[in-house]
């Protein structure tokens, strides 16, 4: 239906340029004598950005066509990002009106806030924006997003540096609908502007805010109780985000999935109890660097949260073998774990996650690296994990090449990581081995 | 397999670095297997070391990523400063030749997205372990060139403000200071280092200070690194023999970021004279010293009436130098010809020096004379100096002292080299035997 419509809108729109030049020879190629604009443009609607300006050149008939704003609803000028200026945006942006639906400007860093105020002006049916790295836009671009962009659903403005508070009090007034929001290292915003953000914008599932040092407690407190609907919260790096904001978002937000506490080095084990107790939901959970959180933490977790599929508890030097016995016996969907620099993990831990149920089917990743108690005994333990498909070792100093060797010749596909030269396939994969070192030779 | 090694010693590496930022020597150490699953970078006192077999894993993946970056061979390559910063060291840590590394960190500083000082700081670690790396000496004469030029023009622009003045003259005071004692007249020479600059921001006149900020960052960051270069260049020199790389950077250093001040050239040639003194067959550093006094001999009167030092008196003294290294170290070719470039300098400016009216040279000798003994009977001795100066007395005195040398000494090669250093005498001054 609504394609129908769309097509019609076209018809109208191609003629009404074309009529001044009746005559001009594109009527008399063969193709476009036999194959309506309908379809042409249908066609077109399959082919990414740079194609269609090769079709563009073709002829006058194929020029309209192919720079038709329904082409271009989906935009990405990533991979052009040194050589986008200004007038690309805004030439852009006319030509697609209201069709284009995503635009990526992701690295462009030249963009100015004037290109992006002429694209939220005749862009209103926006919904997904990437700005990620456009250094020089400032809070007047969100000022006309707000002004203008009320579809808007999805916006990544990180690591735009100059935007304040201000910016988000635009879109909260403007873009009511936002569900996805990323401001990470927009190293002005402050709590202040998560508040405002969330108390107008409910719908937010997606928070995505690291490297945020004014982002404390109280922004993340407004945020879970306004947005119950998180499903994404990300504080990497924000260090004065603590207990107490972990707490309110398993409070309010009993669907979160996953969440990254990264580097935020205040978090204790009373997050841990209180996403326990809440969040029973969450399958991603980053922790690396928290270096307060111990086995008891962990153990109220994994009684509580058994759908926990990936696991980053790297750098926390307190967790012992205790927490992956936990671990083994209650989450049984574990995909990837990373233990990396957890100094206290011995074999008798590893032995644990061997020898856990799931072990078999789910584990594909495991980073063990900078554990310097495991050895050839820990290695051992897992060959019964059939899926795992790398599993890091680095720096791990009393694994032999001895014991890599016997593990892989238990898991033939698997990847193992260390400072050793990579081992000698077994027999069975003798071509490959043969391509392998034609590489090595040719590199 | 291989890849996954690559980016972990990279990691490795930046890990190190942020470990100890003060890194300030690195090597490889000959360890061609890995003996155990133990990372291969050794950090110790600020002194990195990099297993020899971990050094071609790394160097590959660095190299690739960043060349892959470059060409945009693929597309979705997107690595963001930092990450460039990173690589490009790594890079340039195993092969410091390598031009596309450099002219990328040089696009990173002219984005604001490399501090200068640390492209410094890396140049000096690469120095410590490819002390003779020519496009290092390059890439950090393009550093200095371009904080001179900040400061000239946030000179140039504030000179007419009302504390311009000031700036100015910290933006220029950098430029003295060196070892040796400050004469009354230091700051005077300091603010007279750049007289086209000065002139320039006079005509200029209001230039207004909006972008004070970024000059006097760069002015201050000059003063704290422009003698510290001297320092590097020492090094470089130390750590490499007959390093001619370092030795004309130095001299860049000195015409282009000192504008060859008298004081700089004064200091510096008391500065290198132990270096020479423990090289003496390395010529590079005598050639340093010839390019300080061939630069002083042009400003001579300033030197005189800056500094009350005679050139002839410092050439002079260099003439001692270089007569005493040659007996005390027979059989070093390249302390003659060191001889020979002052023996040479003497001859000339001795012509001068008596074409010159007696009379002020008298007046001159007489102050100088004055400062160091008030006797009064220095009229005969000035006669005896002026005579002693004269260029027939200055060749017959060499040509003895030279054949003196040739007969004493047991060395068969020293006295090859006083026999060749006679025939370029006779050659060199002929006809002075008529005067």
């Amino acid at each position: 239906m609504n394609h129908h419509g769309q097509n019609g809108h076209l018809n109208h729109h191609v003629k009404s340029r074309s009529e001044g030049s009746h005559f001009t020879y594109d009527d008399d190629s063969y193709i476009n004598k036999k194959l309506p604009k309908e379809l042409v443009l249908r066609i077109f609607s399959f082919l990414d950005v740079v194609t269609l300006c090769r079709c563009a050149q073709v002829c006058k008939t194929w020029n309209l066509l192919a720079l038709d704003g329904s082409n271009w609803q989906r935009v990405d000028l990533f991979e052009f990002q040194k050589d986008v200026e200004g007038p690309v945006v805004e030439n852009l942006s006319k030509r697609c009106g209201g069709f284009l639906k995503s635009l990526s400007l992701k690295g462009c860093q030249v963009i100015t806030d004037h290109a992006l105020g002429i694209f939220a002006e005749q862009c209103k049916n926006i919904e997904t924006l990437i700005l990620n790295n456009c250094k020089k836009i400032t809070d007047a671009t969100c000022k006309s997003l707000g002004q203008y962009s009320h579809r808007l659903r999805k916006l990544d403005v990180s690591s735009c540096p100059n935007l304040t508070d201000t910016s988000l009090q635009y879109i909260s007034t403007g873009c009511k609908n936002l569900e996805y929001i990323d401001i990470s290292w927009c190293v002005l915003m402050t709590d202040e502007a998560v508040e405002t953000l969330s108390k107008s914008c409910h719908r937010i599932s997606v928070f995505i805010c690291r490297g945020l040092e004014h982002i404390t407690d109280h922004g993340i407190e407004q945020l879970a109780i306004n947005c119950p609907n998180l499903k994404k919260l990300n504080v990497q790096q924000c260090q004065y985000v603590g207990d107490e904001a972990v707490a309110a978002v398993s409070n309010h937000c009993r669907g979160l999935t996953s969440l990254c506490l990264s580097n935020c080095t205040r978090i204790t084990d009373t997050s841990l109890q209180a996403l326990g107790t809440g969040c029973h939901e969450l399958r991603t959970l980053e922790v690396s660097g928290c270096n307060h959180l111990t086995d008891n933490g962990f153990q109220c977790l994994t009684r509580n949260c058994h759908e926990l599929q990936k696991m980053d508890l790297e750098e926390c030097i307190q967790i012992t073998d205790t927490t992956l016995a936990h671990l083994a016996s209650h989450c049984h969907r574990i995909s990837a774990l990373t233990l990396s620099h957890c100094e206290l993990i011995t074999d008798e831990g590893i032995r644990h996650i061997g020898a856990s149920p799931s072990s078999s089917e789910s584990l594909t990743v495991l980073e063990l690296d900078n554990c310097p108690l495991v050895t050839d005994v820990g290695l051992e333990h897992l060959v019964n994990c059939t899926s795992l498909q790398r599993i890091e070792l680095y720096d791990c100093q009393l694994i032999t090449r001895a014991g890599i060797r016997r593990l892989r010749n238990r898991l033939p596909n698997l990847r193992v990581h260390a400072y050793f030269a990579p081992v000698t396939p077994p027999p069975s994969v003798g071509g490959s081995r043969q391509r392998y070192c034609k590489c090595c030779v040719i590199l | 397999m291989e890849d996954a090694r690559g980016r972990r010693l990279f990691a490795d590496l930046n890990h190190a670095f942020r470990k100890d930022p003060l890194i300030d020597e690195y090597d490889f150490l000959p360890v061609t297997e890995p003996q155990n699953n133990a990372s291969p970078l050794l950090l110790v006192e600020h002194k990195l070391g990099l297993e020899l077999w971990s050094v071609r894993l790394l160097f590959r993946y660095a190299y690739n990523r960043l060349m892959n970056w470059r060409d945009r061979n693929q597309a979705s390559v997107f690595i963001d400063p930092q990450e460039l910063i990173h690589l490009s060291r790594a890079v340039l840590m195993v092969n410091p030749d390598c031009y596309t590394a450099w002219n990328i960190r040089k696009e990173l500083i002219e984005n604001g997205d490399l501090p200068l000082a640390d492209d410094l700081k890396l140049g000096q670690l690469i120095l410590s372990k490819f002390p003779k790396s020519a496009e290092t000496f390059i890439h950090r004469r393009w550093l200095f060139q371009r904080l001179v030029n900040q400061c000239l023009s946030s000179s140039n622009d504030s000179t007419a403000s009302a504390d311009g003045h000031q700036e100015n003259g910290g933006a220029l005071l950098c430029m003295d200071g060196i070892d040796i004692a400050l004469g009354p007249e230091a700051n005077a020479l300091a603010n007279g280092i750049r007289p086209e600059a000065a002139a320039a921001a006079v005509a200029l006149g209001e230039g207004g200070r909006a972008c004070a900020a970024l000059p006097l960052e760069s002015s201050r960051l000059l003063a704290e690194n422009l003698h510290h270069e001297l320092t590097v260049c020492d090094r470089a020199a130390d750590s490499y023999a007959s390093n001619y790389y370092a030795w004309t950077h130095r001299a860049w250093v000195v015409r282009y970021c000192f504008n060859c001040s008298l004081q700089v050239l004064l200091g510096e040639l008391e500065r290198t004279q132990t270096w020479t003194m423990k090289h003496v067959s390395d010529h590079s550093g005598f050639h340093y010293r010839q390019f300080l006094l061939s630069n002083l001999t042009k400003h001579a009167a300033r030197l005189h009436r800056q500094y009350a030092k005679s050139l002839s008196g410092l050439v002079d003294a260099e003439h001692d130098f270089i007569c005493d290294l040659v007996q005390s170290f027979p059989s070093h070719e390249a302390l003659w010809y060191h001889r020979k470039f002052v023996f040479h300098l003497m001859m000339k400016s001795a012509k001068t020096y008596s074409s010159e009216a007696a009379a002020t040279d008298r007046v001159i000798n007489g102050e100088l004379q004055a400062l160091h003994d008030a006797v009064s009977k220095n009229d005969g001795q000035k006669r005896s100096r002026l005579e002693s100066h004269s260029p027939h007395v200055l060749r017959q005195r060499e040509m003895d002292a030279v054949q003196k040398t040739a007969s004493q000494a047991k060395e068969p090669f020293q006295k090859t080299l006083a026999r060749k250093y006679v025939e370029w005498l006779e050659k060199m001054f002929p006809s002075l035997k008529e005067t």
